[in-house]
């Protein structure tokens, strides 16, 4: 259990490691110890990297040492691969070699069953007789962009200020990648495992105190150890930073207090469900909806704390949809005030726009001015004290195809994102959302646009839904600091 | 909240017994004990003298089974209401014995409760409960029979504070029920808060005794514009290591 500044210190060697032992380094490119090597050097880990096996002299291109004991230099952190049974002996030379943390990536401990239990108990004990710290054991790898300590060869090496602790490594890997196409990216990672030592609550206090994380996301599948501990951890978290939880294995416990009404109602969900939002996270239900809202923490600017929204689209169809849609996340389409009005009555829009909220434009005014007359309307709307955030709803394929049909251009839409962007007030912050059919056309488009857009720092989501939900749930997290007068989270940046 | 004062005195006795639920009349006292009203109330052991008890109290009057062995008395015949005359309440008590008789044996059924039948309200639910990792956890919501088919409830992690309790008011579905729907006059709210407060609170009793008490059920907890009656509670206690 990590109480104390020291302990947190002691994890830095985590993700700041000056140098890592390999301990099941191999030569055959099949193995996971071959591909560890090769992903240290082949990602540049900034720091000294030892092979350790004992049958080899040399791995990847590296001088190997038969033991951690052998090893000239100071070792801060081991990876350890070798089969079960032997992580034993390797956990004890980490001990005496002075090794700092052992994070141990083989599987078949308490995952396993009782004999894997009883090993990983053994390993806990073997540790606690000196200062070593156990990450996993069954887990992948950990990541930190800064020392270039990387998950595997494709994943992006991005600097960014998100922090991602996960009971899963595969998920680890596919949230940096989604953060790599929807324009946020890492500080650091780690895929927590069987946390026999360090577990989920640790690693969320330290990510609480880490300079380099502005934003926290954890994906919690079982918590192992005090309940009360980690909402409490959590509790004091959300006050500084926003963290963006995705809990799964949501089945129904076996209720203890089958007698009464109140143990009736309070299946293992719902329980979590209130942890979560009592401490003030963000709750998704999907890796798609967690990207969804890191991304808006990322870039919607200023972070909108008002249930309050414009919505500007064009076609009459989505207007009603999108009222129906802000109705069910509780968001409110205000009227905007007699002053707005004027100001959108004086740039002469044409007789069939409506200037009630949600707002509907034609199309030929959105390509006024190749797009740029647009940016009028949108800062008429930013400008209304009333509205905290304003969506762009629009329909890709009639700004896309409008001069032929064989060739699509995006160049209005590109002006549109940027007046968008130059829309943005002190007071309200401005969505995008690209409605689009599954046309594989699209697709190339679509990433160019995506491209822009994350250097313009404006968030772009391709269905309305995803927008607003994600929309919905930063709002909760103002709500949440408003409350409780804690100060507004400023932790967003701008967008890089 | 006193360790040693009545309520502790209370619970540690039906903790040493091993019991895992305080009888009626215990719950009662420390309902009261609480500061929560709760409706006027006599033991009767016979016909006579629960129609005897039932002028003392004021008719109209509820029956109301009296043994340790049973939680949920009216599944198994064990309520009656709205009983007036002497012939209304002679029917029920026998009709009471009969049907706990068969479902428990006579040996375990004390006698009837016989309680003054209280005005027409809104019937909500206070409870708590002990979850194995978060530990003590409040519950408030629509109340009455049809609690776990409305399941309509908001929930904390104890101890809650004052804002909390008014939070947990307004994140019901039925919300506007307490506001005074169609007409009707506004609940009592802060009777509400105070209910909520006095279980599960910085000084409430999940807090406070969280080795003793592990659940509670009050419902229903009967609301009015003004004041409000707990008609039901129930106590789960923790069994005692072996």
């Amino acid at each position: 259990m990590v109480t104390s500044q020291r302990d947190l210190k002691l994890l830095d060697y985590v993700f700041h490691p000056r140098s890592i032992a390999v301990i099941g380094a191999s030569n055959d490119e099949k193995k996971y110890g071959y591909r560890a090597v090769s992903v240290l050097k082949t990602q540049h880990f900034k720091g000294n990297i030892y092979p350790v096996n004992p049958s080899a002299d040399m791995i990847c291109g590296l001088k190997s040492y038969p033991s951690v004991k052998h090893i000239p230099g100071k070792v801060d952190l081991a990876q350890i691969m070798v089969p079960a049974p032997l992580v034993p002996a390797m956990v004890k030379d980490c001990l005496s070699k002075g090794v700092k943390i052992a994070h141990i990536y083989t599987s078949g401990f308490s995952e396993a069953g009782k004999d894997g239990k009883m090993l990983e108990d053994q390993i806990v004990r073997i540790a606690g007789r000196g200062d070593l710290r156990i990450v996993g054991p069954n887990c992948l790898g950990t990541y930190c962009s800064r020392c270039r300590l990387a998950l595997n060869h494709r994943v992006g090496m991005e600097v960014g200020d998100v922090a991602f602790v996960s009971q899963s490594g595969g998920l680890t890997s596919s949230l940096i990648q989604a953060g790599n196409v929807r324009g946020f990216a890492f500080s650091k990672a780690i895929s927590v495992g069987n946390c026999a030592d360090l577990g989920l609550v640790e690693f969320l206090e330290y990510m609480a105190s880490d300079a380099e994380t502005e934003i926290i996301a954890m994906y919690i599948e079982s918590l192992r150890g005090d309940g009360r501990r980690f909402f409490n951890v959590l509790r004091k978290t959300t006050r500084k930073k926003p963290v963006v939880i995705f809990k799964s294995g949501n089945t129904r416990r076996g209720r203890e207090v089958a007698a009464s009404h109140t143990g009736a109602l309070t299946g293992d969900y719902v329980i979590w469900k209130t942890v979560l939002s009592q401490a003030g996270a963000i709750e998704v239900r999907s890796l798609a909806e967690m990207a969804d809202v890191i991304s808006g923490l990322k870039r919607l600017h200023p972070i909108p704390g008002k249930r309050s929204l414009a919505i500007i689209g064009n076609g009459g169809g989505q207007s009603v949809i999108s009222a129906d849609m802000c109705s069910e996340f509780n968001l409110d389409l205000n009227d905007l005030s007699a002053h707005t009005k004027r100001k959108l009555k004086s740039l002469q829009l044409p007789a069939g726009t409506s200037t009630k909220n949600p707002i509907d434009l034609p199309a030929s005014v959105l390509r006024r001015k190749e797009g740029h007359f647009f940016k009028a309307v949108l800062e008429g709307v930013t400008s209304d004290r009333s509205i905290g955030a304003v969506v762009l709803n629009l329909e890709m394929e009639t700004i896309i195809y409008d001069r032929s049909a064989e060739n699509p251009s995006i160049h209005y839409l590109v002006n549109m994102v940027k007046a968008a962007a130059e829309a943005r007030s002190p007071t309200c912050a401005v969505m995008v959302v690209l409605r689009s059919s599954d046309d594989p056309k699209l697709q190339s488009l679509k990433e160019e646009i995506a491209m822009r857009a994350k250097r313009l720092a404006m968030p772009v989501y391709w269905d309305l839904r995803s927008g607003l939900k994600a929309l919905e749930k930063i709002i909760y997290y103002s709500d949440y600091l408003r409350r409780n007068r804690f100060p507004k989270w400023t932790g967003g940046g701008n967008g890089t | 909240m006193k360790q040693g004062g009545i309520i502790g005195r209370l619970l540690v006795k039906a903790y040493e017994q091993d019991r895992s639920l305080l009888f009626e009349v215990e719950a009662k006292e420390l309902l009261r004990r609480l500061g929560l009203r709760t409706p006027a109330f006599k033991i009767a052991k016979s016909k006579r003298q629960a129609c005897f008890e039932a002028r003392k109290v004021g008719t109209p009057v509820v029956l109301k089974v009296l043994s340790p062995g049973v939680v949920h008395k009216s599944e198994l015949g064990g309520v009656r209401l709205n009983l007036r005359t002497r012939g209304e309440i002679g029917k029920a008590y026998d009709e009471i014995m009969r049907s706990a008789t068969r479902s428990i044996g006579d040996r375990r059924i004390y006698g009837v409760l016989v309680e003054r039948m209280v005005p027409q309200g809104t019937e909500l639910i206070v409870g708590a409960t002990t979850d194995e990792k978060f530990g003590p956890i409040i519950v408030f919501g629509i109340g009455g029979i049809f609690v776990e088919l409305y399941k309509d409830f908001s929930m904390r992690l104890i101890p809650i504070t004052a804002r909390d309790a008014n939070e947990m008011l307004k994140e019901i579905r039925a919300r506007d029920l307490l506001e005074g729907y169609r007409g009707q006059d506004r609940l009592d709210l802060d009777e509400l808060v105070r209910i909520l407060l006095a279980i599960g609170g910085r000084d409430g009793l999940m807090a406070s005794f969280p080795s003793y008490v592990k659940a509670i059920d009050l419902n229903p907890v009967v609301v009015y514009p003004r004041g409000s009656l707990v008609v039901d509670g129930k106590f789960f206690l923790h069994q005692r290591k072996r």
